[in-house]
């Protein structure tokens, strides 16, 4: 990751496009005193057209690729009398190795074209002979500075410094929803201050890797949507990692990514540790598993078998292990995925997915409306009953009518239980109950 | 993180233009659509395959059915943000006026489409009135077409290479193509070679397009973009070997004799695309080899007879006469595209290409299929947090490509079969409506037809003996391999292995639930005799047993198989493949340690029966050894090394190393942010140490606190339990321990077993090995039972 050259190009009113200064030498233009010579990235004639461009084309990022480089520029266009025909194009030009990751270096470039373009306003830095010598030495040190330390600050006059830094590029977080369980990666505790935001510091002491985000709100008396605007953000830096809701009767197999884990310990050269690590984790009274025994019990959790019992099948070999950190540890790793649950609401004659007809309502509604028997269902903004006491304190769940039909919106194969249990709230039993009278396809996947 | 990502098709295209340059100067010809999205969509990042384009099935569309909506849509989309640069309308038209009263080169440059340019005159007033009527004709993307034309019509030092040039967030991409110094477009015959001569040597060009520009590039030098031939040529080609068509040869053959200076004396495609950033490269790159593969095909038509001059000719005649009678612009595009061979490839191009799909396009009368390839089959199930891809099929088996390569395991593949993912009939209907029946195409033909998702390729050729596989060099053989990478190349088949109602099959965790409702109904018009999609699914979803344990009866078998077939194709299901493990138990390394002391021991007594009385010292010391046997007497850091099963130097090394980082660690400890309480996240983590979870030493004190740790590698030397990594790479010691498994098995055994041994790394699915060694399933079985102490097998796909 380094830059290959920064020069300074300008549209001369006799010559055309230029190079005035260039790092290193000779980079783009050959040298004064043998023009024969080809420069040493590329011709800066043969592209001034995209260097130097038309006017409207001006105060934009330009990028352009030549000879397996890439030009990095924010032409800015000046007008004022004191030019020649009245206006003043000039580039400052970023190269890097076309392969490279440029995104960190759009806004040096933009954020350096700007500082100039401040400076030639203010004194007209550039246009005069005598300050504009020292542009060769700013670019030089930026480039340096850059390449060394990812960030430069270069103070140019008592008013105007180069404040440069190169920040990564990290890829968006993952959409957060309701039932995932956010686990902390950093001790919170140390690195949150009274400056952070509000529903921040409400919601991180609920962070505990049990609670989903759903009911992290509730606890913290948070705003929902803020709720997962924090997790959100909390997960673009990485200091939690996802998880889904552990229960018992949850059912959990290995994939394909067990062989890292098996075979992490003999790659001494990526540090190796992971068993290790394992061994620490899962236990609960801090006697240690031998790893075979771990592979044992990881490989034994399958399709149709849930925790609770696989739990009585190996109770003898998992009493010092902490099954939940057990089974979170092959989560978090990876090499263990959760098998979920859909339920699908089948079509009596045919046996294909029932089509989730809104309109005709009636017996949709009957559903809705609870035939559970003795726990009530909520139904829109109809709250009743214990339910809606939990409901009402976790605020703005059933939002509006859109959600008249809360149970038989979920049930066209699209939705597993952990998602609408933690939308509506009930428990998978109860869910179940109240779906007895109505056929339906259990798929785990 | 970028390479998981890149799973996902997106192919980021926003429109694809069209800019010439003749005598007069550069023009932007054609574009499409036309009115293309301008939005900055740098952020977005896929998270999930969309609808569209996980149907692998289904190939191009009929643009003429969906290119109405899709203008309509477009169009909503741009009215909004075709001024999205320079921040609004005011900045918009101040640039053009200043840009008019400038009076760029570009007026001078204006030329035969003049009755265009007054046109524009009038425009330009109409905007100045106030509503921007004619924006819709005068930008595109937010440039006005004269600027776009200037940047796009690019000098001729820039052409034969890639061209990459992006505005803000809009980049432009295309290979340029010049004509000859002397204005022509053909290539000079090379009458030297006679494979080139006569109708012959102009067929194999038509195939192969990109041989034609590789003289001109070789004279220009290096060019490093040039593809390998061989590649170029199997994704141009539709079918496996594009048979001549000497017919349409014969009739073009007198044009080409004679060159003839074209008016054209440039032409470039561009593809306007709009990545998002940590996806740049591989889209550009991706998108890079469809831009060279059809300014290729292009060209070649331009040397034959002029097309793409005639083409642009004739498209800006068609867009004059609209401009002047004021047609709306949805309807002067659709008349071009009706009108216009290469307005119809370009916007079939752009159709296709954006959708994911493989483009079907024919410019003067010339038949190509263009794509951006797509994976079809990942051998990771994406976590919560990565993009997921439902709906892709899940396997580690590494099977057959579109391209050979490493991965493959050469020995592997004759056992595996292709699983078509559209209907027979109708590929072998494209086949045939494809290409002229030559005897290449019948023996493809057949093959599909012979082709089983239950038979291997090693079954076909010999369906008595299933073992034997068929010699890699084998002709027969070698035809179906190199049909079958055709065919997935094409999206057309998935390699799998065979399926089998013995093998095991689970509803795969990757399954696209979403389609369940619309595939329910697909599924119970193809077979209606058997339980619906829901139900079957549910069936699977239990505990893993044999497929023949759903299958009610034998005559049902084949209505199960034809079932299960289906929902792989769709990735509903998954195979589960059995792995195994190798343990080292501990008696076994207690018997390994006690019998190289005995070695050891009596290594030394020779050796001080055969030394002098010199080396008293040793002899001292090894005479203990001899008298006692007793087990202290290896020092701690062998036994450390052999509880570690790694060799002496390495146990140290690594060891030295972990304490230094720990001390390391507890010098900087105070100002540790991280919790030492998680485990760390992902594999890649693992060499950042400073934001991980402990090494060792540090785990009594922070991970659960008040409970002293006794180490499972204990420095007292304590033998545990443990796992080979990699069998075939054993250590000296290991290989020790894998000897002493077989101790007491019959001979057979112990010459399989240290046959197998190889594959129980976690790596090889037991399903393959007997194939791969050619023997049989029996023997296998036998030799698992025999070990089975010592296996700890895992499932998954």
């Amino acid at each position: 990751m380094s830059i290959k050259c920064i020069f300074y190009s300008y549209f001369d009113a006799d010559k055309g496009p230029r190079v005035l200064y260039q790092v290193p030498e000779n980079s783009v233009t050959p040298p004064l005193d043998a023009p024969s010579q080809p420069p040493t990235l590329f011709s800066f004639d043969e592209i001034s057209d995209y260097i130097i461009p038309k006017q409207q084309l001006c105060d934009r990022l330009i990028t352009f690729c030549r000879n397996r480089y890439r030009l990095l520029g924010f032409p800015i266009c000046l007008e004022d009398d004191k030019y020649d025909r009245n206006e003043f194009i000039f580039n400052f030009v970023i190269v890097l190795d076309e392969a490279e990751e440029f995104s960190s270096y759009k806004p040096v470039v933009k954020k350096l074209a700007r500082l100039f373009k401040a400076l030639e306003e203010q004194m007209g830095f550039l246009w005069n002979e005598v300050t504009r010598s020292s542009v060769y030495t700013l670019i030089e040190q930026v480039m340096e500075d850059l390449n060394s330390y990812c960030e430069c600050m270069i103070p140019i006059n008592e008013s105007n410094t180069i404040n440069l830094k190169l920040f990564p590029a990290i890829p968006p977080p993952p959409p957060v929803k309701a039932y995932h369980v956010p686990i902390s990666t950093v001790r919170f505790e140390s690195i949150m201050d009274s400056n952070w935001d509000l529903t921040m510091q409400r919601i991180i002491p609920f962070i505990d890797g049990v609670n989903s985000v759903r009911r992290i709100s509730e606890l913290a008396d948070a705003d929902y949507t803020l709720t997962k605007k924090c997790i959100s953000e909390l997960l673009y830096y990485g200091c939690i990692i996802i998880v889904d809701v552990f229960r018992f009767a949850n059912i959990y197999a290995v994939n394909s990514e067990l062989y890292n884990f098996v075979n992490d310990g003999a790659t001494a050269t990526t540090g190796g540790g992971l068993q290790e690590e394992c061994q620490a984790y899962i236990s609960s009274t801090g006697r240690l598993l031998d790893f075979p025994t771990i592979l044992e019990l990881y490989t034994s959790l399958r399709q149709g078998l849930t925790v609770g019992e696989w739990s009585l099948e190996n109770a003898e070999r998992l009493k010092d292990v902490d099954v939940r950190r057990f089974i979170q540890f092959g989560i978090i790793k990876g090499f263990l995925y959760r098998v979920h649950k859909y339920p699908v609401r089948i079509d009596d004659g045919s046996g294909i997915v029932a089509p989730l007809l809104m309109g005709s309502s009636t017996d949709l509604q009957g559903l809705a409306l609870g035939l559970g028997g003795d726990t009530p269902v909520v139904a829109g903004s109809v709250v009743g009953g214990k339910m809606g006491k939990s409901l009402t304190t976790g605020s703005g769940i059933l939002m509006g009518g859109d959600r008249s039909l809360p149970l038989l919106r979920y049930l066209d194969g699209g939705h597993h239980f952990d998602s609408i249990c933690t939308d509506l709230q009930q428990s998978e039993k109860d869910v179940l109950k109240n779906l007895a009278a109505y056929p339906i396809e259990l798929i785990d996947r | 993180m970028t390479t998981e990502r890149s799973l996902i098709p997106n192919p980021s295209l926003v429109a694809i233009l069209l800019v010439i340059r003749d005598s007069a100067g550069g023009n932007l010809v054609f574009h499409y659509p036309s009115q293309p999205r301008t939005e900055a969509a740098h952020n977005t990042t896929s998270w999930r395959i969309g609808e569209a384009t996980t149907d692998y099935t289904s190939s191009n569309s009929s643009f003429s059915s969906s290119s109405s909506d899709d203008d309509e849509a477009d169009d909503r989309k741009s009215r909004s943000t075709v001024r999205l640069y320079g921040g609004g309308i005011a900045t918009e038209r101040s640039v053009v006026t200043s840009q008019r009263s400038r009076s760029y080169d570009q007026r001078s440059s204006r030329r035969r489409r003049d009755s265009d340019h007054e046109y524009d005159e009038e425009e330009d007033d109409e905007e100045e009135a106030g509503e921007a009527a004619g924006a819709e004709w005068e930008h595109v993307l937010g440039f006005r077409h004269n600027v776009l034309a200037g940047l796009l019509s690019v000098p001729r030092a820039l052409a034969k290479s890639r061209f990459e040039l992006s505005v803000e967030h809009s980049v432009f991409l295309g290979y340029p193509c010049y004509s000859r110094p002397d204005g022509t477009w053909q290539r000079k015959k090379k009458e030297r070679k006679p494979k080139n001569e006569g109708p012959k040597g102009e067929d194999g060009k038509d195939a192969h397009t990109s041989d034609g520009d590789n003289d001109d590039e070789d004279v220009k030098g290096n060019d490093a973009d040039d593809e390998d031939p061989d590649a170029a040529a199997l994704s141009r080609s539709k079918s496996p070997n594009p048979p001549p068509s000497e017919r349409k040869k014969i009739k073009r053959e007198p044009r080409r004799n004679e060159p003839v200076a074209s008016k054209l004396a440039m032409f470039h495609i561009v593809f306007v695309m709009n990545p998002p950033q940590l996806e740049y490269h591989t889209r550009m790159h991706d998108m890079y080899d469809v831009a060279k593969q059809f300014t290729m095909a292009l060209k070649t038509q331009q040397s034959e007879d002029d097309y793409v001059a005639r083409e642009a000719e004739r498209i800006l005649e068609l867009k004059e006469r609209g401009e002047k009678r004021g047609d709306k612009i949805q309807d002067l595009w659709s008349r071009i595209i009706r009108e216009s061979t290469l307005a119809a490839a370009i916007a079939t191009l752009y159709q296709s290409i954006s959708a994911s799909k493989i483009a079907h396009l024919k410019v003067n009368d010339f038949d190509f299929a263009l794509q951006i390839p797509i994976m079809m089959e990942t051998a990771v199930l994406p976590p919560i947090s990565e993009p997921q891809l439902p709906g892709m099929h899940l396997t580690t088996l590494r099977t057959l490509g579109a391209t050979p390569s490493e991965d493959e395991d050469a020995l592997m593949t004759p056992h595996f079969t292709l699983l078509f993912l559209e209907d027979v009939d109708d590929i072998i209907k494209e086949i045939i409506l494809d290409q002229d029946q030559s005897s290449l195409s019948a023996s493809f033909v057949q093959f599909i037809q012979n082709c089983r998702p239950t038979v291997s390729f090693a079954q076909m050729l010999s369906p008595t003996s299933d073992a034997s596989a068929p010699h890699p060099e084998n002709p027969e053989y070698q035809y179906i391999e190199y049909f079958a990478r055709h065919l997935i190349y094409w999206r057309k088949a998935r390699a799998i292995m065979p399926l089998h109602y013995r093998r095991y099959y689970i509803v795969s965790p990757n399954a696209d639930m979403k389609r369940l409702a619309s595939q329910s109904i697909m599924f119970a018009r193809l077979f209606p005799a058997l339980p619906p999609l829901p139900k079957m699914l549910s069936l699977l979803s239990g505990k893993p047993r044999q497929y023949s344990a759903y299958i009610p009866s034998k005559d049902h078998r084949q209505a199960y198989m034809d079932m299960l077939a289906w929902l792989m194709r769709y990735g509903w299901v998954t195979n589960l493949l059995t792995f195994a493990y190798l343990k080292i138990p501990k008696d076994i390394k207690v018997a390994v340690r006690e019998q190289q002391k005995r070695e050891q021991a009596e290594a030394a007594v020779e050796m001080i029966q055969a030394a002098t009385v010199g080396a008293t010292a040793v002899a001292a010391s090894l005479s203990v050894v001899n008298s006692s046997g007793s087990p202290r007497m290896i020092s701690t850091s062998v036994e450390k090394s052999i509880a570690n099963g790694t060799a002496i130097p390495n146990a140290s090394l690594r060891d030295n190393i972990i304490d230094e980082e720990s001390k390391v660690r507890a010098s900087t400890g105070g100002d540790s942010t991280i919790s030492n309480s998680r485990p760390r996240t992902g594999w890649s983590d693992a060499t950042d140490s400073s934001t991980t979870a402990p090494s060792r030493s540090t785990n009594p004190t922070t991970n659960t606190p008040g409970t002293p740790f006794e180490k499972m590698e204990s420095s007292s030397g304590q033998l545990e339990d443990s796992i080979i990594y990699d069998p075939s790479r054993a250590t000296p010691l290991e290989s020790a321990w894998i000897e002493r498994l077989t101790e007491g098995q019959p001979p057979d055994i112990v010459a399989l077993f240290d046959r197998l041994v190889k594959y129980l790394n976690g790596q090889h699915a037991i399903e393959g090995i007997a194939l791969r060694e050619a023997i049989s399933k029996r023997e296998l079985k036998r030799v698992l039972n025999a070990m089975d102490r010592y296996l700890v097998y895992a499932r998954h796909w």
